[in-house]
């Protein structure tokens, strides 16, 4: 394609955009909202895994003895915990020490565990940290073949029903942005439509002179992209500096947990938003090309 | 060059506009298409450009069965044909100069050939001076001449006018009349629609009449031949 004959599309193309301005900021904001509402979701979910990784990366199983243990077979059952394959570290806590913990967590209302050391309540403990989180259920259920635990702790749980939030929001995003992406096209559609119908005249006659089909279609293709487009860079401006507020608004008051950087978030969605925005563009306009354009 | 065989048309009301046509044009030939109105001329003339498809029969243009072309080639058998309206068909937000640009433009012409065809164009058809100016500026003998300039910007061998002097003064008309002689003397194809027994009578050219889509008859230096 001649270089000349690219700008002459692109001075049509803009020429529509002008012309059309109200349909065409509406398919413009629809797209950039539609990419919008996904981005922040995506942020959520980007956020919420990575988080996810901290907690497994915390991951300690922890075992409780029943309550009548030998402390000669408390040093058995540590042996045997030592020989399951994943295991990092063992650590053993007393009733005494479990009592202490407490009572030092508590702080102010520490007094609530007073007298409870003749008749301890909380059980004594082994405390195992394992390699990897993948190795936690291995060595849960190795552990579990254990007689004399009472009980087994592990932060499976959490981390599955985190999991299961991820799930559901990535689904509720995505149908979420389907419904604004068939807003999009079909908004982007219609003011494809009207350029049409604009250039109703101007198309016969270049048929009559000898245009190609692609010559006529390509600059109505290329208004849609170049609205979708549009729409894309917007979004993206968007949630760059929303999700830049927002960290500065909300860090300070959060220790345990750093967010996802912009640049990275910026990274991940920066080319699958161009390209979701042109492929929202060109599919509308090909709709109305489709339907409207008699060549 | 041009030539119909057997060509009916019969348009989806069953209106038969053109029965059993068959006619040939040569290379350099400048025909008149006479008739009165509603007789077929402008469907035999949308029939050569493919606009539309015959019910039967078949039409070869230089040597090339039409009816054959593929969608996609079309549009490269029109580059071979100009073509004049009587409504002329200009675009209004375009000056002269860019009007017969963007005929060149649409064939993807360079940018070189461009900016020395189209003055050419233009002083041929002598509206050199009005280059700058919009269609509307125009009276309707100079947006006829735009028209042509159109046509002939991409050399094509053939030029089919329908009806190019039904909008026009009759002194214009001449003027039109004049420079279409020059076009045809340096040998192009002509074939033009008409009712305008003055131009046909004075010509002297080949005249085809055509009546209730059927030719009535086909003369050399002929006349038009009926009382409007
Ligand atoms: N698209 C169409 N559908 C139905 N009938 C048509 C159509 N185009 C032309 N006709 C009819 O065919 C006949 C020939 O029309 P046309 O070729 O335009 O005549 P001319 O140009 O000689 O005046 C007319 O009776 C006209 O009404
Ligand atoms: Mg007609």
């Amino acid at each position: 394609m001649k270089i000349r004959t690219f700008n002459y599309f692109f001075k049509e193309s803009f020429k529509s955009i002008k012309r059309n301005r109200v349909m065409s900021f509406a398919s413009v904001t629809t797209v950039a909202a539609a990419l919008f509402i996904f981005g922040v979701f995506m942020i959520i979910i980007s956020n919420v895994n990575s988080l996810v990784d901290t907690v497994e990366n915390k991951v300690e199983i922890k075992a409780f003895l029943k309550d009548d243990i030998s402390s000669l077979k408390v040093r058995d059952i540590e042996k045997e915990i030592k020989a399951i394959s994943g295991v990092k570290n063992v650590t053993y806590e007393s009733k005494d020490e479990a009592l202490k913990k407490v009572s030092e967590q508590l702080g102010e209302n520490k007094d609530l565990t007073e007298g409870l050391e003749e008749d301890n309540p909380f059980p004594a403990s082994f405390i195992i940290k394992v390699n990897k989180p993948s190795d936690v259920s291995y060595v849960s259920k190795e552990l579990s073949k254990i007689q004399d635990f009472e009980k087994i702790n592990d932060a499976q749980e959490i981390v599955n029903q985190i999991i299961k939030i991820t799930n559901f929001i990535k689904l509720f995003s995505l149908i979420l942005m389907i419904i604004l992406s068939v807003i999009g096209i079909s908004l982007i559609s219609n003011t494809i439509k009207l350029t049409v119908y604009a250039r109703k005249r101007e198309i016969s006659i270049m048929k009559y002179i000898g245009a190609t089909d692609w010559f006529v279609k390509w600059p109505f293709l290329l208004e849609g992209i170049m609205l979708g487009l549009l729409g894309a860079l917007i979004a993206i401006g968007f949630l760059s500096a929303g999700y830049s507020y927002g960290m500065k608004m909300v860090s300070p008051n959060i220790l345990f947990f750093s967010f996802v950087p912009l640049k990275t978030i910026f990274q991940s969605i920066l080319w699958q938003f161009l390209l979701v925005g042109m492929f929202i563009g060109g599919f509308g306009s090909l709709i109305s090309i489709r339907k409207f354009l008699v060549l | 060059m041009i030539e119909f065989k057997n060509i009916s048309k019969v348009y989806k009301n069953n209106h038969i506009a053109l029965s059993n046509i068959s006619l040939s044009i040569n290379k350099g030939e400048f025909v008149f298409l006479v008739g009165p109105s509603g007789a077929g001329k402008s469907t035999f003339i949308k029939l050569l450009l493919k606009e539309i498809e015959p019910t039967s029969g078949d039409i070869t243009v230089n040597g090339v069965n039409i009816k054959k072309l593929k969608r996609k080639e079309v549009p490269y058998y029109r580059r071979n044909i100009g073509i004049v309206f009587q409504d002329f068909r200009l675009l209004q937000e375009m000056t002269v100069f860019e009007n017969v640009a963007f005929a060149m433009q649409v064939v993807e012409a360079g940018h070189k050939d461009i900016k020395r065809k189209v003055p050419q164009m233009l002083s041929l058809v002598g509206l050199s001076s009005k280059a700058n100016m919009y269609p509307h500026q125009l009276s309707g003998g100079e947006q006829q001449r735009v028209v042509l300039a159109r046509a002939l910007s991409n050399n094509p061998g053939i030029l089919i006018c329908d009806e190019p002097t039904g909008n026009l003064d009759p002194e214009t008309a001449w003027g039109i009349m004049d420079l279409l002689n020059d076009i045809n003397k340096s040998g192009t194809t002509i074939l033009m629609a008409t009712h305008a027994k003055d131009i046909v009578d004075r010509m002297k050219k080949r005249v085809v009449a055509i009546e209730k889509g059927v030719i009535v008859r086909d003369q050399q230096r002929g006349v038009y031949g009926y009382e409007d």
